[in-house]
Formats: structure tokens, sequence, C-alpha cells
């Protein structure tokens, strides 16, 4: 550590030499030997005692500051369904008007209006009719029927 | 051996980051794998205990002498370090209630405690607090410093050398000639003057060169 050998009064300062400190120069050379194998043999830990060192380490270590990624949690079969089309958020605008749209197909189902279910019958031009209604609409206008029909006249 | 409990030692004093007025602090690259660690980084844990943990044992080692004691003051410091580390910044500022002054370095902050904890040890072997260099070393029971050299273990017979120190010399030896510190972090690191550092590294030097000296031979010097 050359660069921290200055003091106070300003003058670098290495090792102190034999004549510095009153040693003659082949004490100082074997003393300074000693002190370099000393350096380069320093005391061995035993493998035991460093893993205890590194156990009390992590032991006192503070838990990691950054959020783990959280797991994924086991989902059912309609959010992988979501998933599979594009996630609920590109379900939800649509999610609605299908929804109405299936109420609706399925009421039609069970329950057709007279007049829809008049028209569907005409759009198979080779059915049979099978009522007196369709019978009408068969051999005049429709508007003639509504219009006899708005005066309580029978036909 | 784990979890002995230990008297506290004195907080370091981190406020004297000693550098030249004209040169920028260079960033301490401990500093930044502990605010790492403090974010939950296991990697930094690992790295610190890599860096640091030889460095605490290592120079627990030569000041106590002992390897069971050097590994309890070494795990106890790291432990501090660890608990310190949420704090770091604010820990190492503001000892002498100043934020304003600089931020000690990792290991200089460590090696004081390291140090304050050495001093702990030693007292309860002593049964008590007291002026530790008013009282002789107590007589060694291992070989002497001679005697090892005689069968060629230079490093023992440098540690056997050492222990006979003062122990303010002892502490000021080891941090500059060993773990290669400058004086001015010493000083910090002691808590004393440069220049009581440069003494105590100077007397040390002397103190044992005298202690070795009877084994030229062996350490590989003679008589000019």
């Amino acid at each position: 550590m050359a660069d921290q050998n200055t003091f106070k009064s300003g003058r670098a300062s290495g090792p102190e030499t034999g004549s510095d400190i009153g040693l003659d120069r082949d004490a100082d050379m074997a003393l300074e030997a000693l002190f370099s194998e000393a350096q380069m043999q320093p005391p061995q830990m035993t493998q035991a005692f460093q893993q205890g060192l590194l156990a009390d380490a992590l032991a006192h270590m503070p838990p990691p500051t950054y959020a783990p990624a959280p797991t994924p949690a086991k989902q059912g079969l309609l959010a992988e369904l979501a998933d599979a089309y594009g996630g609920w958020m590109a379900l939800g605008g649509s999610a609605g008007g299908a929804v109405f749209a299936g109420i609706v197909g399925l009421w039609l189902g069970i329950a057709p209006p007279a007049a829809l279910e008049a028209m569907t019958a005409n759009l198979s031009p080779g059915a049979a009719s099978a009522n007196a209604d369709a019978a009408a609409f068969e051999g005049f206008d429709l508007a003639i029927v509504f219009q006899e029909t708005a005066a309580g006249e029978e036909w | 051996m784990f979890r002995k409990t230990f008297s506290r030692g004195r907080a370091p004093d981190a406020r004297s980051t000693v550098a030249p007025a004209t040169e920028r602090p260079r960033p301490d690259p401990d500093a930044e794998l502990l605010l790492r660690y403090a974010q939950g980084d296991a990697a930094a844990a690992s790295e610190l205990t890599q860096r640091l943990g030889p460095k605490a044992f290592g120079v627990a080692f030569r000041v106590l002498g002992d390897r069971a004691e050097a590994e309890d003051v070494a795990q106890e410091a790291l432990l501090r370090l660890w608990k310190a580390a949420p704090d770091w910044d604010r820990a190492s500022a503001e000892e002498d209630g100043d934020d304003t002054k600089g931020k000690a370095k990792v290991s200089t902050w460590l090696y004081r405690v390291v140090m304050n904890l050495s001093i702990d040890v030693k007292r309860r072997r002593r049964g008590g607090s007291v002026d530790l260099d008013a009282i002789p070393e107590p007589a060694d029971d291992s070989r002497s410093a001679a005697d090892m050299m005689q069968d060629g273990a230079r490093q023992e017979a440098l540690q056997a050398a050492l222990m006979q120190l003062p122990e303010r010399q002892r502490r000021a030896v080891v941090l500059r000639h060993i773990e290669g510190l400058g004086n001015p972090e010493i000083a910090e690191i002691l808590d004393v003057s440069v220049e009581a550092v440069e003494s105590l590294t100077a007397r040390g030097k002397r103190a044992l060169a005298k202690l070795l000296v009877t084994r030229k031979a062996e350490l590989g010097y003679h008589d000019g």
C-alpha cells in the first residue's frame, strides 16, 4: 500500500530501512525477507471455519430488496380459454355484445314472433303451408291483409 | 467454538481517513460488496467472506498466537460487520456524531474491530483490565524463537518472536510489515498518532532483530 505511506509531514515513506531504525543492513534484509514470507504464507483457515463464516454471513443477510417475480397461480378452464382468446382484456369489448346476442338468439328460437315465423316460412318456397295465416300470405298482398285486419274484417 | 460470547470491544472510529488533499479517494470495493450484501445479494456475502475472512483471521492469529482464539475473534468481527451492513454508511461515519466526515474503508473498520476484540481476549486471559504495555510478556512455554529457527521453521520462529514483543509493538509490526498497511491507516486502526506508529514499528523491528539474531545463519544473514 505504497499510496498510503504519506506522513503528516508530507514526505513519502516506504518501509523503514535498517539504518533508519538502527539495524544493520543484513539484519534488516533478513527481517524483510521473513516479513515477505509471512505475507506469502498467511495463516490458513480450516475449511470448516470458512464454511462457518459464510453461514454466519448468509444467516444475517437482509432479505433481497427487489420484489421476486410472482409465481403464476394454477388457472381454471375458463381462464385458459380466455388466455387462448387473447386474455380477459381482449374479451372485455365483445363479451357484453356476445352474451346479449346469444340470449336474443335463444329466445327467438323458443318463441319466435308470429310475423317472423311467417316471414321465415316464406323463405322456403317449396314448403307446404300449414295454417290459414300462411295461406293468406300465399294469395294476397301482405299490405292488404294488414289493412283488413286493422278494419276488423275476417279473412 | 462458534458463538463464543465476547465482551464488547470499542466500536471503531471511522472518521480519520487520511488522504492527501489533492487525491480523490478510490472507491472501496469492499464497501460496494457490503452494499450489495445489505440488499440481499448472496454472491456478495460469499465474496466478502473470502476477501475479509482471511484478513481478520490472519491478523488475529498474528496478534494472539492462538488459532482457536483467532477464530473466535475473526468470527465475532465479521458478525459485527454483517450486522452493521444495512446501516454501513451511517455506522461508519457517525461514530463521533458527524456524518459529514469520510467513511472508513471496510477493511480498516474490520482490522480495528479485530484489534479491539484481541485486546479483550488478552485481558480475559490475564483476568482483568490492565495496562498491557506496563507488564512484561509472560515466559512462553513453547520453544524459543531460536529453537524453532534451528529446525528451519522460519515462520514459526517469526511468530514466536512476535509473541515476545510488547502488545502495541506487535500490533503495529503486524499491521505494517505483514499486512502491509500504511502508517496513517495503522494510526486509525490503533487510535494513535502517525508518529506513534512510526515509533512502535521501529522499536518492534529492532526488538525482533534482537530476538532472532542468535540464529543469523538460519535467517540467512551474516555480520558485515
